[in-house]
């Protein structure tokens, strides 16, 4: 394709500073070597760039010059500290802090905080309600009262929160934080999950104080939230959304049914999809937890499914949906801590 | 016995000497940079034998007169001392410096600028400097008055090309860096060099046009 004056003219200034690209060059040339006024124009600028080149003001004042401008920045560098490069001014920190007195300092410092951190958790005040419970009866007004023993007991956390939860949810809280999937009700209810009576949850409570415990009570504290996530969207008005709950809760019943891995990964795609656009087509912030829930940790799989940018640019949309339901705070419940 | 060891170590002075010299200034400069930063400020001496012609040079093409080029090229020096601590040794040394250079010429002349709005003094210099051209763009025969003829209009076409083009065709004309190598200094994209460029030589090409000979003396266009 050749070139027109113009675009020739453009580029004449790249051209002279042998900045084009092989391809740009070839074209410019063809275009000089049959256009007599591009050619003169070019020969112009040559002789322009050539009368700045040999009038522009002296560049070289002389050896002496050089010679005394050296010893000036010399002088005038001596009077000034030393530079000091910027990770030299950590390893500064890194000296104080090896002093003993720092470091001894410090040390008492660390030994208090890990007493008071340890006060905090196994201190409480006679004849209060165990946390999980208060954040319970909050959350669930319309469950049944949790039952004294397990109200008056702080390690019974587990017994406390979930002993009281309905009885989907409790399977569901015995599953693994891997199958977060799996946590909702309507799976439990569609695996048809067995009841579970409430004293199953004290056998494993593990002795107050220890680190088990604390590990125990971190999960039971991670469940409880999980859950608060998890409670089901209102009743769908519009046949869309009723429709992509009904294919919800089919694909859920199948994935608690299945075994085979294959079939697994195929159900849990479509169901990623549809939850994504139940969410999307509800815009409630149930719905959209519930399909976050699901996107965001199984994204390797899903990428490899739907490609990463589908991926990412559903993930960024059910967030910004999220954070707009969360601004808009009529439609969340604040559950107390 | 202690005759031969004297003039022996002389010769190994005058030949080591010079070794040391040439090994010293083969260093990289962020070796260099290595150097003063743990304490050796006496290896800054050979980034500043390194890099003075080439800094004085943009700088000079930058400002009207050899004093403030002068100051300019040792205060871009002595600020790149200073910041020495900063300096990010992925980066060029001269690139970085260049970059110190031409922040101080276009502070420098944008003072001077609006000091020669504000003052009648100045603007009775400035015309002076018009006039000094008048008179030299008379009909001088001799060569070296056509010379400083010629060296005026383009030192006063220079002057006048707007900020952001004048820094462009300096360091490509006078110091031929790369477009990537002034994109870089400057902080901006390589096409903008590229256009900045092309702007600055129609300008040029436009107000120096009655002085431009081709090569066999003729105008253009004759």
């Amino acid at each position: 394709m050749t070139m027109e004056c113009g675009e020739c003219l453009d580029l004449l200034s790249a051209y002279l500073d042998g900045e084009l690209s092989d391809a740009e060059r070839a074209k410019a040339d063809a275009h000089l070597a049959q256009c007599a006024r591009c050619r003169r124009e070019l020969a112009v600028r040559r002789a322009t760039h050539r009368l700045i080149a040999e009038h522009a003001p002296p560049a070289d004042p002389g050896a002496a010059y050089w010679d005394e401008f050296v010893r000036r920045v010399e002088e005038r560098v001596r009077e000034l500290p030393a530079p000091v490069a910027s990770g030299a001014k950590a390893s500064r920190l890194a000296r104080l802090f090896a002093s003993p007195t720092v470091r001894f300092a410090g040390g008492i410092a660390v030994a208090a905080a890990v007493l008071l951190v340890a006060l905090r958790l196994t201190y409480r005040p006679s004849g209060s309600l165990p946390k999980a419970a208060a954040y319970k009866s909050a959350a669930e007004p319309e469950a049944p009262a949790p039952q004294k023993t397990d109200a008056a007991r702080p390690e019974t956390l587990a017994g406390a929160g979930v002993a009281s939860m309905p009885i989907q949810e409790k399977a569901a809280s015995r599953d693994t934080a891997g199958e977060t999937l799996l946590a909702s009700h309507e799976i439990a209810l569609a695996a048809g999950v067995p009841p579970q009576r409430s004293g199953e949850a004290e056998e494993a409570k593990p002795a107050r104080g220890g680190m088990a415990y604390l590990s125990q009570l971190h999960a039971e504290r991670a469940r409880m939230e999980e859950k608060r996530l998890l409670i089901p969207p209102e009743e769908a008005t519009d046949p869309l959304t009723r429709s992509l709950r009904e294919e919800e809760l089919r694909l859920r019943g199948e994935l608690a049914r299945s075994t085979d891995t294959t079939r697994t990964n195929a159900l849990n795609r479509d169901l990623a999809d549809v939850l994504y656009r139940l969410a999307t087509c509800t815009g409630d912030w149930r719905d959209v937890n519930r399909a976050l829930l699901l996107w965001r940790p199984q994204y390797d799989r899903l990428a490899a499914a739907f490609g990463d940018s589908t991926v990412n640019a559903r993930l960024a949309r059910l967030e910004r949906l999220l954070l707009e339901r969360i601004a808009d705070s009529t439609r969340v419940p604040v559950v107390p801590r | 016995m202690a005759a031969p060891s004297v003039q022996t170590g002389i010769i190994a002075l005058v030949v080591l000497i010079p070794w040391f010299r040439r090994a010293w200034e083969q260093c990289s400069d962020a070796a260099i940079v290595r150097l003063v930063l743990r304490g050796q400020p006496a290896a800054y001496a050979v980034l500043v034998r390194r890099y003075e012609r080439r800094i004085y040079a943009i700088v000079r093409r930058m400002v009207r007169t050899h004093e403030d080029a002068d100051d300019l090229a040792q205060e871009t020096f002595v600020r790149a001392y200073q910041s020495l601590g900063t300096f990010d040794a992925s980066r060029k040394f001269y690139t970085w410096l260049c970059r110190i250079a031409i922040n101080l010429a276009i502070n420098f002349t944008e003072k001077a600028r609006r000091r020669a709005t504000e003052s009648l003094d100045a603007h009775a210099e400035s015309a002076g400097f018009e006039a000094e051209e008048s008179v030299g763009s008379g009909s001088n025969p001799s060569a070296q008055a056509e010379h400083d003829e010629l060296s005026a209009a383009v030192e006063k076409a220079l002057a006048a090309l707007p900020e952001g083009m004048r820094e462009v065709f300096i360091l490509r004309a006078f110091d031929d860096l790369s477009y990537e190598e002034i994109a870089e200094i400057l902080s901006v994209p390589r096409g903008t060099v590229m256009s900045r460029l092309a702007r600055a030589r129609g300008r040029l090409q436009t107000v120096l046009r009655p002085f431009v000979r081709d090569e066999e003396g003729r105008a253009p266009g004759e």
